[in-house]
């Protein structure tokens, strides 16, 4: 039997996704994909998978799944999340394996808002305009084009290599850093008072937070556009901070409406949106306005970054304080090698 | 497209330039947008990822860890200037697609509304709609979404004060002398007249997005019988132009 996840419960938003599914702007679709793509290629390497694989995305409450027909090899990234196989609790960030009828939960995420569960081999959806990922909105891609929900059986991908039992220590994302901004093209609908106004507020993220946009509020004065507040029928791009009527600012994120909506005042810079969606609601963030080259050298920075991830992995020596997880790392890990290697001879 | 009046170029954050041949839609600067795209698919532009072209603008998503943002504005102001972007240049593989709609009723409710509107009766109003052929602007808001346009003067009608949550895949809806067809149900601000039962956007069929932008729009009546022979109907009657 090939191998599965059968959902036994599920989260309210958990959805397959992968790198996403650019090039398609020009008929109305947007890029979508992983929220923290920093966490997506942590968990592919941990798990040991090739670039461009799928996984699981989670927000709030992930779920509880059986490991269907063959054992498999797992790791959780992104906001570190309670996790338990068969009821013992495993750490986030190291790849372990489990059996066929071993059943992990996914708790909620405690630093963050977006947690992923990699497998070994990828969730085996059909892709749908090259991408795996889950346009909920379209009602296509992913599992189904929707959330899970209980009593899906989700295909897992055949695998020759397998790296279970490593580990990928916490890089230095700092929470409380500020987020870099480019000023918008449409800056001109704001007045420069307006602009400097909304680089000095301390804005706070709200719980109204999805794949397409998190809210923001603040306890300042409300941000005002100058100018007609009709909608603009230009292109949206992931990270554009929008200002409604009530000028409390809206980003949106990578399930953005492809253009279209209320002017757009800044964008986050492609290094920082990542650590910005991963904000828990009620943290606090203030927005610096950088230049054009501060914000490409630091995309550089993070594309060296994740460059280097695989020399930072390391086989994961257990916390002798936990026993349970030494078990399951060990063992198991000795199960799949004898079960892969039974299955090349069928 | 005048070359003494250069397009504005915006970027939107580090890897997205926004080209810009005029602040106001019209046919003219639409062709120039039409022809810069179909221009650009000809060369092979450093960093390059991906053009999307909208009503007066194009936005060309790029690189930046490839091409500076400094360079690939260059680059791409070198090629405005080169390409020939006036009315009626561009080369094109473009089509005019003949779209069956079911006026009024259930399909279009809001068909009376719009006729007080323009002070007419709501056959002249689907009569005027559909004897303009429409050009599809953009393909944006939603998967196959269509704005197409425009209209003559008296279908410039404001949108609604407030949003209505839900209308049906295939709505046929106009306000500010454009229409916009749907693909999926969705939430809108303008007045649905009508619905076609053809479906331009299905993630399963090849292409997925049938009508695109440049393309025009023949909008021909339909009655309730034929809308509900053509329901799920892949294929779509179209001539180059």
């Amino acid at each position: 039997m090939s191998a599965g996840l059968k959902v036994l419960r599920a989260g309210p938003c958990v959805s397959v996704q992968d790198r996403g599914r650019p090039g398609f702007l020009r008929d109305g679709i947007a890029e979508g994909g992983a929220i923290d793509r920093l966490a997506l290629e942590e968990g592919r390497l941990l798990v040991g998978n090739d670039p461009g694989l799928a996984c699981l995305e989670y927000a709030g409450y992930g779920g509880r799944f059986e490991i269907a027909g063959a054992p498999l090899c797992l790791a959780l990234t992104g906001a570190s999340a309670p996790l338990r196989l068969d009821d013992k609790p495993l750490q986030p960030r190291c790849s372990f394996s489990a059996r066929p009828g071993q059943v992990i939960e996914l708790g909620m995420p405690v630093d963050g808002n977006y947690s992923y569960l990699s497998v070994a081999g990828g969730i085996d959806v059909t892709p749908v305009l090259g991408s795996r990922s889950t346009h909920v909105r379209g009602g296509f891609g992913g599992f189904e084009g929707r959330c899970l929900r209980k009593g899906d059986l989700l295909p897992v991908g055949k695998t020759e290599q397998s790296s279970c039992g490593m580990v990928l220590h916490h890089p230095d994302r700092s929470l409380d850093a500020p987020i870099r901004i480019l000023w918008s093209a449409q800056r001109d609908l704001f007045g420069e008072k307006e602009l400097q106004l909304f680089a000095n507020t301390a804005f706070v993220v709200t719980s109204e937070y999805d794949r397409m946009g998190v809210r923001l509020r603040s306890r300042a004065a409300p941000v005002c556009v100058q100018k007609g507040l009709e909608a603009l029928s230009g292109v949206i791009v992931a990270g554009d901070i929008q200002i409604p009527g009530n000028g409390q600012p809206v980003v949106l994120l990578a399930d953005h409406q492809p253009t279209g909506g209320y002017p757009r005042i800044a964008t986050i810079i492609a290094a920082d949106l990542d650590m910005f969606a991963q904000l828990p609601p009620g943290s606090e963030v203030r927005f610096e306005p950088v230049t054009e080259q501060q914000a490409v050298e630091a995309l550089a920075q993070l594309s060296k970054r994740i460059g280097r991830l695989p020399e930072r992995l390391q086989k994961h020596v257990a916390d002798p304080l936990a026993p349970a997880e030494l078990l399951s790392t060990n063992l198991i890990s000795g199960v799949t090698t004898g079960s892969d290697n039974s299955g090349e001879t069928q | 497209m005048n070359k003494d009046h250069a397009p504005e170029m915006r970027m939107v954050g580090e890897s997205v330039l926004i080209v810009e041949f005029g602040r106001q839609l019209s046919r003219d600067i639409n062709d120039a947008v039409l022809a810069f795209d179909r221009g650009l698919q000809d060369h092979t532009v450093e960093g390059l990822l991906e053009c999307t072209p909208t009503g007066t603008s194009i936005a060309l998503r790029f690189d930046p860890l490839q091409v500076t943002p400094d360079r690939f504005r260059h680059i791409i102001r070198e090629l405005v200037a080169d390409m020939d972007l006036s009315p009626g240049s561009g080369k094109s593989i473009r089509r005019c697609w003949r779209l069956p709609v079911l006026y009024g009723g259930e399909a279009g409710p809001d068909l009376d509304f719009v006729a007080a509107q323009m002070s007419c009766s709501a056959d002249e109003v689907v009569q005027q709609h559909q004897a303009t052929r429409q050009r599809v602007f953009m393909v944006g808001f939603a998967p196959g979404f269509l704005y197409t346009g425009l209209l003559p003067e008296r279908f410039h009608i404001p949108r609604l004060p407030e949003i209505k949550p839900k209308v049906p895949a295939g709505s046929v809806s106009i306000a500010i002398g454009q229409t916009v067809v749907s693909s999926t149900a969705h939430p809108t601000g303008w007045h649905t007249i009508g619905r076609t039962p053809f479906v331009n956007f299905d993630p399963g069929r090849e292409p997925p997005v049938v009508i695109r932008a440049g393309d025009e729009i023949e909008f021909c009546v339909i009655d309730a019988r034929e809308y509900k022979d053509r329901t799920g109907q892949t294929e779509l009657e179209s001539f180059e132009i």
